[in-house]
């Protein structure tokens, strides 16, 4: 049911952003500007999945229970999975608007690291092999990440020169119909990874109950 | 409690980071010409203080495990004891760096100092985050067997916020083409250092057991 509407609510969000929106006008390419509609969704969605992450992290080091670390790790995946969306969505725009895929803008580098970061993370779980150090290392390393992300992502644009507009839609530049298509496709993305991460957390769980299941048959022999 | 930690260590690392970062910038002397702009000064004096604090600081945890250290310090001290010792040490060590880096940045990379106390506020608050950030994250790493690789992956992405804003401020603080108002990169620096400060001390109970 849940599936349904959420794909009903995506195909809208999707012919909206091609059949419905007007071309952006004050955009170099005011067609190729509907991409929008995807791109900050994604970036929206990533952070949040940090933030996400973050929380489960804190959760972990106050119940220790290794769900909640699997929980953290999961929304760190799909976080990661959405940062690389809106970093090539956001590549694609900017070949169209500002004329080069990459032009080193404070965002498309913070963008690369807040991937590194989070690549990191997949690199230092998968260093550590006994369970609670990892689960314990992994949160407080994403508790740590967290003001490398707000910095990266809403301060240090702002303190160097950026191509990147940041209050396009609150100086009304491009009307009302994108901001509730914004709103829209952002609500559906937030859908869609909500979807994944309970995908995601079944696996963790399956897994988890399975080795759980051998350690106790191996406890018995 | 927190000198035992500081005594343990002896001036082996100091020594070792020394050079590095000698030889590092005399590297950079002699590959590029003089009078670069200042952005370009800024950014090599920070590139080269940040990449002596990655070889020196990271082995500063993995060097008390190998000498089963370690563990005599975790039942002797507070886990925040050890914490701010190491963050203490690192700092000694990485001022004593970066003042050694200052002066042969002036001496011999001749850059143009404007604002001498915006200069050392940066310097010192820079050297705070890089010591507050390796100590943590020196000890996550330091029972993983991949460690020498494994710090620099998570302690750059990390401490980028920090490098982007120390090096636009020392940038500002720097005079040959005038002098850059540029305050907020001084507070995002001083604000981000201190987090990372806070950070370490309160999670360092975490990774520590």
């Amino acid at each position: 049911m849940v599936k349904i509407v959420l794909g009903l609510w995506m195909v809208l969000v999707t012919s909206a952003a091609f059949l419905y929106l007007p071309p952006a006008e004050g955009f170099r390419s005011p067609e190729s500007a509907r991409i929008i509609v995807f791109h900050v969704p994604c970036a929206v969605v990533a952070a949040v999945a940090f933030v996400v992450s973050a929380l489960f992290a804190v959760i972990y080091l106050a119940r220790r229970r290794s769900l909640d670390d699997m929980r953290s790790a999961a929304a760190v995946e799909i976080g990661l999975v959405f940062a690389v969306l809106a970093m090539v969505t956001g590549s694609i725009f900017a070949e169209q608007q500002w004329g080069a895929w990459w032009s080193g803008d404070p965002r498309e580098v913070s963008m690369v690291v807040l991937i590194l970061i989070y690549a990191a993370y997949m690199a230092l779980r998968a260093s550590i092999n006994e369970d609670r150090r990892k689960a314990s290392v992994s949160a407080v390393y994403v508790l740590f990440a967290l003001p490398a992300m707000i910095y990266l992502v809403f301060i240090l644009p702002r303190i160097t020169f950026s191509l990147h507009p940041s209050d396009t839609i609150s100086r009304g530049l491009l009307g009302r119909e994108y901001a509730v298509a914004l709103a829209a496709s952002a609500v559906g993305f937030l859908g869609i990874a909500a979807w994944m991460f309970s995908i995601r957390m079944a696996l963790s769980r399956a897994l988890f109950y399975a080795n759980e299941g051998m350690e106790g048959e191996q406890n018995e022999r | 409690m927190k000198d035992v930690t500081c005594e343990l260590r002896s001036r082996r690392a100091l020594n070792a980071v020394m050079l590095f970062a000698v030889t590092s910038l005399t590297a950079v002397v002699f590959c590029v010409d003089r009078g670069w702009p200042d952005y370009v000064a800024a950014a090599l004096l920070w590139l080269v203080i940040y990449f002596s604090a990655v070889s020196g600081l990271s082995g500063s945890f993995a060097h008390e495990e190998d000498s089963r250290t370690a563990d005599a310090l975790r039942l002797a001290a507070l886990p925040e004891a050890v914490c701010a010792g190491k963050v203490l040490f690192n700092l000694a060590l990485l001022l004593c760096v970066v003042i050694v880096l200052a002066l042969l940045g002036i001496v011999m990379l001749g850059i143009d100092i404007a604002n001498w106390g915006r200069f050392a506020v940066v310097l010192l608050a820079g050297s705070v985050g890089l010591a507050s950030s390796s100590a943590l994250l020196g000890a996550m790493v330091s029972k993983s067997g991949v460690r020498t690789l494994l710090f620099p992956i998570i302690a750059f992405p990390i401490s980028l916020p920090l490098l982007i804003a120390a090096i636009k401020a020392v940038e500002s603080a720097l005079g040959s083409g005038g002098v850059v108002e540029n305050y907020a990169a001084v507070r995002v620096l001083i604000s981000y250092s201190g987090i990372l400060l806070v950070l370490s001390l309160v999670f360092f109970r975490f990774v520590w057991e």
